[in-house]
């Protein structure tokens, strides 16, 4: 559609995503604990991706002779029932959960982010439906649900972060609605459709950007629930499969065998804790940096 | 108010419809035939024809979810096909267990949450309010399993405070019943105590400040009654709905712990379940948790309506 | 208006101060004035001017709020409140000393209904019984003349207008028969009408029960109307103390000079005064007197070096001004 009248061409718009992101970018860097939380992150990332370089052993190798070997002798963490060295394993366990955290929160998004769209922009019974839908998810506990997702499918590493990012999509599904629906209302966006841009013209350029900080904030907190989500899982066998290396299996191993290796139950557990602290504090500090506050799910509690 | 509990009651039962089919049809995917399974280990293609044909396996989705659905509306919950067990019986059985570890971890809640969030806004700053925070930042980081694993080993391995493993029913031994729910109660209920008193701690740092305490102190109150009578009733009210999402957490929580513990509860009994793609446990367990979620927020809507005198009427 | 003469409260060199960020900053200094029995004193002053603050200071209510007093004593029927802690301040508080506060619907426990919280404060500092408190309690709503008051009693705060929330509020206040009531801004959140009818009912019960009044207010108008004695605060201070009468006619310090001129007047065709500049914050203030960068007759040398003390300006009059003997200052002219 072409505007027909005479009217003085109007100042392109600042680009507003980019200069806040840079903006933003400076506020972080600024946050100590976000500071930390980012570095940890980086190490972390680098110990997963180049774990068969950092690794001292085979994960998977075992050695019946040197069965639950305390730290020190048997290696720097010791070993474990099938004697694998638990170094190893805690540096592949990182590759693994990484992996799951990442997956688990693209299918929250996929699932979540189009509904969010929809409900927000198109509203009325669309809106009300969708609303159901979601209000119903979360009236399940997540854990059970995500029990049922994997019995059904199989554990594996896939089937187990499908079921953690099909029952986080709701919280995307909220926080997508609630800025879709603020940036709705604006008035520039009036504006911009009474000068004739489109549904998909108006989501892409406006919606979508203001969405961007919300949702990238909800998927930094939403990879640290995803790791006690995996944790959980593989604990109860539900997760990541045996003998693929996962800090939930080994806490299982651990569990099964504390009188006889008490070693083993604190290197996974001290993994997972730091690794999560990481993410929620980059998650933080990403809300503080990008001055949303609409991201009022409570983190941490996989309810 | 009551109105308003009415009409998210009136929801619940298609919540649960909607639950129920959702789960029927993900477990109806599973790879697992139920027919093999229940076959044993000698898979006589006779005796699995049979079974088909007695469980009406080979009906189509819709059928069979109307057919568990005519039987739940009527109480009965139709039996697992591997223990031929029926579920509600079982259900019925173990649902003291749980509910027993959800009243420990409640009360510990309640307590802990009331006592660090009201000592953190008379004394903020100090010491126990510093701890509060950096243990709530910590606690939502520590799997709460782990928790439950340190405890064991702390206090049941190297040191024989409390026992490790197991249930005592309540009528069999009081004490040793709570003896066995302690660790487990305080696993689970670590990471909502700090929610709640850092909840609390900054809804009745407010509620000080408001006018009406100032008229209250000028009336000549003491300190405790203006404390637990006029500010906590009102700093409470945005505490609820914090304390709700905890004990809905604590329901999922409690399936893992009962694994660190060995809890003979509805845990086990559904991860068994999922696991041989037993349908009729897993839906048992599932629309009675959401149900439990349910009732939960209907109760804290009626906690409002009971804290916030505008919301009656 | 008379005044009975025993002295009930003595308020001499009253300092408060407050924690902030960058130290101790007083927020009321050397405040001095007194209530006799009977009495209405007005306590005026712009927003600011420490008035509120010198009222919470009265009943030692500044503590909760992080602050201090230093110097200063308030001595009521004999004793020296300063000098009590919590437990003895709070037999006074609410029994001998009652208190009614500016945002009357703000001030009530909205989770308690009106006839809870006006019972308890009987029973809290009588002990008699819960039956007995509550038909004292609707006797006292009916005496604010509140329309059926037991019915009224079982509402809550979000149900009552404005002007009723202020009239339970003072029925509270004067529940235990306090022989003084501290009046915060009583009527400034109210509508014009509801307002006479406030300060009607306040009049009404000093001539039924002898009550001494401190009238805190920033309006001249109800001062005049309402006050037997007037105290006028500026930046933390008081700058004149005097009868009404005599305050109003022939005021003795520039600032009450000031805000005398501010007042418009219908149908004199006037321009409207105001005192230019703006009130201190507390621990920004001017050396000397703290008015003199505002006023029109500061003179060099005088007014701005040293602490102006209050000075004697006539009969029970004092004025905190180096030249009030030299200034003639226009009061309201008494048509």
């Amino acid at each position: 559609m072409t505007a027909t009248l005479d009217l003085p061409v109007l100042a392109a718009p600042e680009p507003a995503p980019v200069r806040r992101r840079y903006r933003a970018l400076r506020r972080f860097a600024r946050n100590r604990a976000a500071f930390i939380g980012a570095l940890v992150l980086v190490a972390l990332v680098v110990v997963a991706v180049f774990a068969p370089l950092i690794a001292p052993h085979d994960p998977y190798h075992q050695d019946l002779l040197r069965r639950f070997q305390p730290p020190g002798r048997g290696g720097v963490l010791g070993s474990d029932d099938f004697g694998r060295d638990q170094l190893s394993r805690l540096i592949f366990g990182a590759r693994a959960s990484l992996i799951f955290s990442l997956l688990a929160m693209a299918v929250a998004v996929i699932i979540g982010l189009p509904q969010g769209l929809a409900a927000g922009f198109l509203g009325g019974k669309v809106d009300t439906a969708l609303g159901r839908l979601n209000d119903t998810l979360l009236a399940v506990p997540a854990i059970l649900l995500a029990i049922v997702v994997v019995g059904a499918l199989g554990p594996s590493l896939v089937n187990a972060s499908f079921a953690v990012g099909l029952v986080t999509a709701p919280r995307f599904f909220r926080i997508v609605r609630a800025v879709t629906q603020d940036v709705k209302g604006e008035t520039y966006i009036e504006a911009s459709r009474a000068l004739g841009s489109t549904t998909r013209r108006t989501v892409l350029h406006d919606v979508v950007p203001n969405v961007l900080g919300p949702l990238i904030v909800q998927f930094a907190i939403g990879l640290g629930t995803a790791v006690t989500a995996e944790a959980s899982l593989s604990f109860i066998g539900l997760g990541i499969r045996p003998p693929t290396a996962s800090w939930g299996g080994m806490l299982q191993m651990a569990a099964a065998n504390m009188t006889q290796a008490p070693f083993l139950v604190y290197p996974p557990g001290i993994m997972i804790a730091i690794t999560v602290m990481a993410y929620l504090m980059v998650g933080d500090g990403l809300r503080t940096a990008f001055g949303t506050t609409r991201s009022a799910v409570s983190e941490g509690t996989k309810a | 108010m009551l109105k308003l509990v009415g009409r998210r009651l009136a929801w619940a039962p298609l919540i649960l419809l909607m639950i129920s089919f959702f789960v029927f049809t993900l477990v109806d995917l599973a790879p697992v035939d139920p027919a093999v399974a229940m076959a044993g280990n000698n898979p006589d293609p006779a005796l699995i024809a049979q079974l088909r044909h007695d469980f009406h396996l080979s009906d189509p989705l819709p059928v069979r979810y109307v057919r568990w659905l005519g039987h739940a509306l009527h109480g009965d919950l139709g039996n697992s096909y591997f223990t031929r067990q029926p579920v509600g019986r079982s259900v019925w059985d173990m649902l003291p267990i749980n509910l027993s570890m959800m009243l420990v971890a409640v009360v510990m809640i309640l307590v802990g949450g009331v006592l660090l969030g009201v000592l953190g806004a008379l004394r903020p700053g100090k010491i126990l309010d510093r701890l509060v925070t950096a243990g709530g930042s910590v606690a939502v980081a520590v799997p709460p399993f782990w928790l439950g694993l340190l405890m064991v080993l702390y206090l049941s391995v190297f040191h024989q405070v409390f026992p490790a493993i197991g249930y005592v029913k309540f009528s069999t031994s009081p004490w040793e019943w709570l003896k066995h729910l302690l660790m487990p109660g305080f696993a689970l209920s670590t990471l909502p105590i700090a929610t709640v008193a850092l909840q609390l701690k900054g809804s009745l740092t407010e509620t000080l400040g408001r006018d009406y305490i100032l008229t209250a102190r000028a009336k000549g109150l003491a300190s405790k009654t203006i404390i637990f009578k006029h500010a906590l009733r009102n700093a409470a009210i945005p505490v609820l709905t914090v304390f709700g999402l905890q004990v809905a957490y604590i329901i999922g929580g409690s399936v893992i712990i009962e694994q660190v513990f060995g809890i003979p509860g509805l845990g086990s009994y559904l991860i068994t379940a999922a696991q041989a793609g037993d349908i009729n446990p897993i839906l048992g367990v599932v629309v009675l948790s959401t149900m439990v979620v349910i009732l939960m927020n209907a109760a804290v809507d009626i906690a409002y309506g009971f804290l916030n005198p505008k919301l009656r009427a | 208006m008379t005044v009975d003469g025993a002295l009930l409260l003595d308020v001499d060199g009253l300092t408060v101060e407050f924690n902030g960020p960058d130290g101790w900053v007083r927020a009321v200094e050397d405040v001095s004035f007194q209530v006799h029995a009977g009495e209405i004193v007005g306590l005026v002053g712009e927003s600011g001017s420490g008035k509120t603050v010198t009222s919470l200071g009265v009943l030692g209510l500044t503590r909760a709020q992080g602050g201090r007093m230093p110097h200063g004593r308030v001595v009521f029927e004999g004793t020296d409140l300063v000098t009590l802690d919590d437990k003895a301040l709070n037999r006074i508080r609410g029994r001998r000393i009652g208190m009614v506060f500016q945002q009357p619907i703000r001030s009530l426990n909205p989770a308690f209904t009106i006839g809870e919280q006006i019972a308890e404060t009987i029973r809290h500092h009588e002990g008699i019984s819960r039956s007995d408190a509550w038909a004292r309690t609707v006797t006292l709503l009916d005496k604010v003349h509140i329309p059926e008051p037991a019915k009224r009693a079982r509402q809550f705060p979000h149900e009552f207008s404005g002007g009723m929330c202020q009239r339970a509020m003072i029925a509270m206040a004067l529940s235990c028969s306090p022989s003084l009531l501290i009046a915060d801004e009583p009527t400034t959140a109210l509508d014009v009408t509801v307002q006479a009818v406030v300060l009607d009912l306040m009049r009404e019960i000093q001539a039924e029960t002898g009550v001494a009044i401190l009238f805190i207010s920033h309006d001249l108008g109800v001062i005049a109307d309402m006050a037997d004695t007037v105290a006028v605060m500026y930046a933390g201070q008081v700058v004149e103390r005097a009868s009404v009468e005599e305050l109003f006619i022939s005021p003795r310090h520039p600032y009450t000079a000031g805000l005398m001129a501010a007042v418009p007047r219908v149908g004199q065709g006037r321009q409207l005064v105001a005192i230019e500049g703006n009130v201190p914050d507390p621990g920004n203030y001017p050396t000397g007197c703290r008015f003199h960068n505002r006023c029109e007759h500061a003179v060099a040398m005088r007014c701005d070096t040293d602490l102006i003390p209050l000075l004697p300006a006539g009969e029970a009059h004092d004025s905190r001004c180096v030249r009030t003997s030299e200034l003639m200052l226009e009061g309201v002219v008494v048509a």
